[in-house]
């Protein structure tokens, strides 16, 4: 439970810098850390602490959105389930193209989500104002593959999780242990 | 005995996401993000206070180039003409309201608030701030900077928190007139990427480059005479039935952290 909050407390720090720090940030700065700790939480530990830091992360944002109709906690509620489905289905090995992978389509998927809702909403009329992609969409993206392939190589290097411990033949013929 | 069927994951998830929906849409969760919000604002307003602090600073004018400074100094000097013809106007202004006894208040009384986020984008310009309903406000008043520049007018309100649309969004749409003279000129409309343009402007206008541009006395919750931008170039031709202006707002909108909003004295609580 201690880390479920603990998780949820990360989580909603990552919501706070997304609506209150991020916007006043030079360009290249312009990171989003919700997501990255969202699938470093999939990929390292369990489904309950990504969940708690992604909703506690979503509270946040809507909060305090800017009038274009958005539903955070719902995107990623949703945004979790998909990425899980990945992770049990398709992405099953821990490696880091798979993490990269996860991370990659999970900001698709935040975009998309994000749209989707903006142009529904906009087109029944809640909303007034259209949502509208960021002109710098890449820099998260780029920040997202840096820092989940700079954890998960520290976490692989301190805990030793992933490393494989089945010997190939030509190791076994040379007598490597 | 029979026992009850258990409801599927996927019934769950979804009548969770249906009655999630309702609820907000319904507007039955608006309490509960008010309690958060008066919860969670004060770190939130620390926060942004503090990046701003750091991030927003004026851009140097080293970065200029030569031409650009030049341009710059044409246009002081020709703004220093007009100050100092607004200024002798002013100081007989002031006399002239002396003399008879002119209620010298404008109707107006100003809210101090705080840029808590914001979101400058090619097609959107919106600001977040610290106050809301709770403080009186209303959708469309005007929204200046501490020199009383126009930037925009509030969009949408909460209880503690308020949207503010800046003139450059392109849904923005502010009557204008030119500084100096009281009748409506044409409508000031954001064109976003911090821009703005000056459209409907009757062709037999006088118009031209370097003319400040303030605010008409034809919206409801808006004083005239804000000065709200500057004219860089006339487009069109005499033969057209309208001109346009491309319009420069007076403050970078980027760097701005602290705002007014005006709200009509009756409202003052």
């Amino acid at each position: 439970m201690r880390r479920i909050i603990l998780a949820a407390l990360l989580g909603a720090l990552a919501g706070l810098w997304e609506i209150a720090v991020r916007p006043f940030l030079p360009v290249p700065f312009m990171f989003r850390p919700l997501l990255m700790i969202v699938v470093i939480l999939l990929v390292v530990s369990r489904r309950s602490r990504a969940v708690a830091a992604a909703a506690a992360g979503a509270i946040i944002m809507d909060l305090y959105a800017l009038p274009v109709f958005d539903f955070a906690l719902l995107r990623w509620l949703f945004l979790i389930f998909c990425l899980d489905l990945l992770i049990r289905h398709v992405l099953t090995h821990r490696s880091w193209y798979a993490t990269v992978s996860l991370v990659l389509v999970g900001r698709l998927l935040e975009y998309f989500t994000a749209w989707l809702i903006g142009q529904v909403s906009f087109w029944i009329g809640i909303s007034n104002v259209p949502w509208s992609r960021d002109v710098h969409w890449w820099i998260p993206a780029i920040w997202d593959v840096g820092f989940v392939s700079l954890v998960f190589f520290i976490l692989v290097f301190l805990t030793q999780r992933f490393v494989t411990s089945i010997l190939r033949p030509e190791e076994r013929s040379l007598g490597r242990f | 005995m029979t026992s009850m069927p258990r409801p599927s994951r996927w019934f769950l998830i979804i009548g969770f996401f249906c009655l999630s929906l309702f609820l907000v849409l319904a507007g039955l969760l608006r309490p509960v993000g008010d309690l958060a919000r008066h919860v969670t604002l004060p770190v939130v307003r620390f926060v942004s206070k503090n990046t701003a602090a750091i991030f927003l600073k004026p851009s140097s004018t080293t970065s200029l180039r030569p031409e650009e400074i030049q341009a710059l100094e044409s246009r002081l000097t020709h703004l220093a003409v007009d100050y100092a013809r607004l200024k002798a106007l002013e100081e007989e202004n002031k006399t002239l309201r002396l003399q008879t006894k002119f209620l010298t208040s404008s109707g107006y009384d100003s809210v101090g608030a705080r840029i808590i986020s914001r979101d400058l984008t090619n097609e959107r310009a919106l600001l977040l701030i610290d106050r809301g309903l709770q403080d009186h406000l209303e959708v469309g008043q005007a929204v200046i900077t501490d020199e009383g520049i126009f930037i925009g007018k509030i969009y949408s309100l909460k209880e503690q928190v308020a949207s503010v649309e800046l003139l450059t969004d392109p849904h923005s749409r502010v009557a204008a007139a030119l500084a100096g003279e009281q009748r409506l000129i044409g409508v000031v409309e954001g064109r976003g990427n911090g821009a703005a343009r000056l459209t409907f402007i009757p062709s037999s206008e006088k118009i031209q480059a370097d003319q400040i541009v303030v605010t008409a006395n034809t919206q409801d919750k808006v004083p005239q005479n804000l000065p709200l931008g500057i004219v860089n170039a006339v487009l069109g031709e005499s033969t057209d039935p309208f001109l346009s202006a491309a319009i420069e707002p007076l403050v970078h909108l980027n760097q701005i952290s602290l705002v007014s909003v005006l709200r009509p004295s009756v409202l003052k609580p």
